[in-house]
């Protein structure tokens, strides 16, 4: 099927399913009692499949959703969903996804990326402050002399790494899970072998 | 008045409380808190106000007053005083948020779907947002059945954090390889009805708007860009 | 009578799956087509190439004729609300984003830019005729298997198309709602000269309603009238005691189709 628009039937579907896998996240976290947030699993699944701009919508839409539900703090972080998967697409589109180590790296890429657009955001926006735990190491940090900026680096870093890597762990797991009539769905897949 | 109109009205309001000097702004940021207190059916999100608000208060005067700094620096006297600029920062945060509360209130998520639909925006945008309302819900329940197919099977989600972790794959990989599966007959199905075929949609039931509503949207944008405007000068002429 | 299927010797050489022909199938517009055949003949692959639903990476070379619609379905291959075709499952069919079964039945027109007036009354007539007014405003999500398969009906006979394509469509209704079902298509049928064609693992109740009806055997199609009763019976599931009468004879279909006839119901006049 041939389609001149910006974004196909497909690839509207395709973000609509990886949204609600990232709005699904919460529920399984709570079941499995996990520590983590896994909130971007459906930005970077999708990022695997589709690519960086599909990703990145997919980051918008989900943060603009759970601000429509939630809040606008939500929308507020839509940016960095968005590098996600920008920067998630990008590295598979690399071919950073076809190994376990190369796997890894994309996750710290991936941290490091989105904490240079966290940063502004929570120090100005917010005062580098979130009201969580996080406040009190943060508030440490500064205490002891560090620059505001670099404290709330230091502990997005901190929050993002085991999470994110894990994250592209799955997602990686799930996809060569995936049997090939369903991959031959998506021709434009990155490798991930 | 038409969803979009109350949008604009709340980012007005808010963005309005960056520019407004410390004592308008506690009275401006009493207001809608005023407003969740006294309107009966919103009264009960003063409690997620309260619980967003509170540690984000504490939370930012741990990082920005001299309380730890004098704790450590082993000082004679210890302050708990914080910067006026936190406070300022504090009373915005309760605008925005306080004021998003009430708009959250009196635009449930359904109409403003249907606010998207019946307006000029392209389809995509209304169908990116219901979409993923409705699938979630579908989801939700694909999850738990799987969670209860596994358990019959023996997979334990109680063991140690790795045991929990390891169990991830298996529980989502039959949920995702589904919904990849069903991609093409959704968007076929789609297709079909001629989804985003004529650039202009019939409207069934547009949402009603009185006829100043989309002047009143463009006037307080407006307002925003002459206070911005106003604040900056004001901000330039002190400093220069 | 203009013809909506017009398909001469066509071959499909699909990647990863069988051929698919050589067939030659001719439907007249407002006739019905009942094509049989087990999990695996091809059934669905037919399916999507009728109403262009088969991408070109999937298509390794095509030859023949295929007209639909009159359009050459060899070269293009696009989605066009003209043909509708129903599938199995009927959750997955739905647009997704639309609240109520209401809004459901009236996202196509909606998406046809047709007067809002014209609407109210396909969706109506449709709500009626299906006999879903009940269900109006449920969210399309909650509805049993059964009432999901008539709104989907509903919401692919409301785009008025001129070929509707029932790919094992009806399995979750009781046979008595099968008939009614049946009856209101052919309403349609009658109403917008559309075509139907049936693929069904099953020999009633689309027998009763299609004039005309092929055996699909892994890919290749033949005419009922020349197949003999013991393949019929490997490939299609019938009632019982039809199974065991045709298992003893040995003529071809054609010469025993008086058998059928018992079993034969006969579709209801259109009363709305």
């Amino acid at each position: 099927m041939k389609d001149k628009r910006q974004f196909s039937s497909r690839s509207l579907v395709l973000i609509v399913i990886c949204v609600a896998i990232n709005m699904i996240a919460g529920q399984m976290i709570s079941m499995l009692k996990l520590p983590l947030f896994l909130d971007s699993m459906g930005t970077v699944l999708c990022a695997v499949l589709a690519g960086p701009w599909v990703a990145l919508f997919t980051g918008l839409v989900t943060n603009l959703l759970w601000g429509l539900l939630t809040g606008p703090i939500a929308a507020a972080f839509a940016p960095v969903a968005m590098v996600i998967g920008c920067v998630a697409g990008v590295m598979a589109r690399a071919g950073w996804f076809k190994s376990f180590g190369r796997v890894v790296i994309t996750g710290v890429v991936i941290t490091l990326c989105l904490t240079v657009v966290a940063v502004p955001i929570r120090t100005y926006l917010f005062g580098g402050a979130t009201g969580s735990g996080a406040d009190f190491v943060v508030a440490y940090l500064h205490a002891v002399g560090e620059g505001l900026q670099e404290s709330v680096a230091f502990t997005v870093i901190g929050i993002n790494l085991i999470d994110k890597i894990l994250t592209v762990l799955i997602v990686w797991g799930l996809l060569r899970r995936m049997p090939e009539r369903t991959r031959h769905n998506f021709p434009h897949m990155a490798p991930i072998r | 008045m038409h969803p979009f109109t109350w949008l604009v009205l709340w980012f007005w309001y808010s963005v309005s409380a960056l520019f407004l000097p410390l004592p308008i702004l506690i009275g401006w940021s009493v207001v809608p808190v005023a407003i969740i207190l006294i309107w009966p059916q919103a009264r009960w999100r003063i409690k997620i106000v309260m619980a967003f608000m509170v540690p984000m208060g504490i939370g930012l005067w741990l990082v920005h007053s001299h309380w730890l700094q004098s704790l450590f620096s082993h000082s004679g006297k210890i302050s708990f005083a914080a910067p006026i600029f936190v406070v300022a920062l504090w009373l915005c945060l309760l605008v925005f948020f306080a004021a998003a509360q009430l708009w959250l209130q009196k635009v449930p998520t359904q109409v403003f779907v249907a606010a998207l639909f019946s307006s000029r925006l392209p389809v995509g945008i209304a169908y990116l947002c219901a979409g993923p309302l409705l699938l979630k819900e579908q989801l939700k329940q694909q999850l738990a059945a799987i969670k209860e197919a596994q358990s019959a099977r023996g997979v334990s989600f109680d063991g140690t954090l790795i045991q929990r972790l390891k169990t991830i794959v298996p529980l989502l990989s039959p949920l995702l390889l589904q919904s990849l599966n069903d991609l093409t007959t959704r968007s076929s199905a789609l297709d079909a009805r001629a989804f985003r075929r004529y650039p202009h949609r019939t409207v069934l039931k547009p949402i009603f708007e009185h006829r100043w509503e989309p002047f009143l949207r463009v006037v307080l944008l407006c307002c925003l860009l002459v206070e911005g405007g106003a604040f900056w000068l004001y901000r330039s002429i002190l400093i220069g | 009578m203009a013809l909506s299927l017009d398909i001469d010797r066509l071959v499909v050489d699909v990647y990863g799956v069988f051929q698919l022909g050589p067939m030659t199938l001719k439907l007249e517009e407002g006739q019905w087509l009942a094509v049989f055949g087990g999990n695996g003949s091809g059934k669905s692959l037919l399916a999507k190439f009728l109403v262009g639903a088969l991408e070109d990476s999937a298509v390794r070379h095509v030859h023949g004729r295929g007209e639909v619609l009159g359009s050459n379905i060899l070269l293009e291959n696009e989605m066009k609300y003209t043909r509708q075709w129903v599938q199995q499952s009927p959750y997955l069919q739905f647009s997704g984003c639309c609240f109520t079964v209401e809004d459901e039945i009236a996202f196509g027109p909606q998406n046809l830019a047709l007067p809002a007036a014209e609407i109210m009354i396909r969706v109506e007539t449709a709500l009626t005729r299906f006999k879903c007014q009940h269900l109006r405003l449920r969210n399309p999500q909650t509805l049993s298997g059964g009432e999901a398969q008539r709104v989907l009906l509903a919401c692919a006979l409301v785009m008025h198309p001129k070929l509707l394509v029932l790919d094992q469509a009806l399995g979750r209704l009781s046979p008595e709602a099968t008939y009614q079902v049946l009856d209101v298509i052919q309403c349609y049928v009658q109403e917008l000269h559309c075509s139907v064609v049936m693929l069904e693992h099953r020999l009633f109740p689309a027998a009763d309603y299609c004039q005309q009806r092929v055996l699909l055997n892994e890919g290749s199609a033949s005419p009922f009238g020349e197949q003999l009763p013991a393949s019929l019976v490997q490939h299609v599931v019938l009632p019982e005691q039809l199974k065991t009468v045709l298992l003893q004879e040995t003529q071809n279909i054609n010469e025993i189709a008086h058998l059928l006839s018992p079993f034969m119901r006969g579709g209801q006049a259109c009363s709305l």
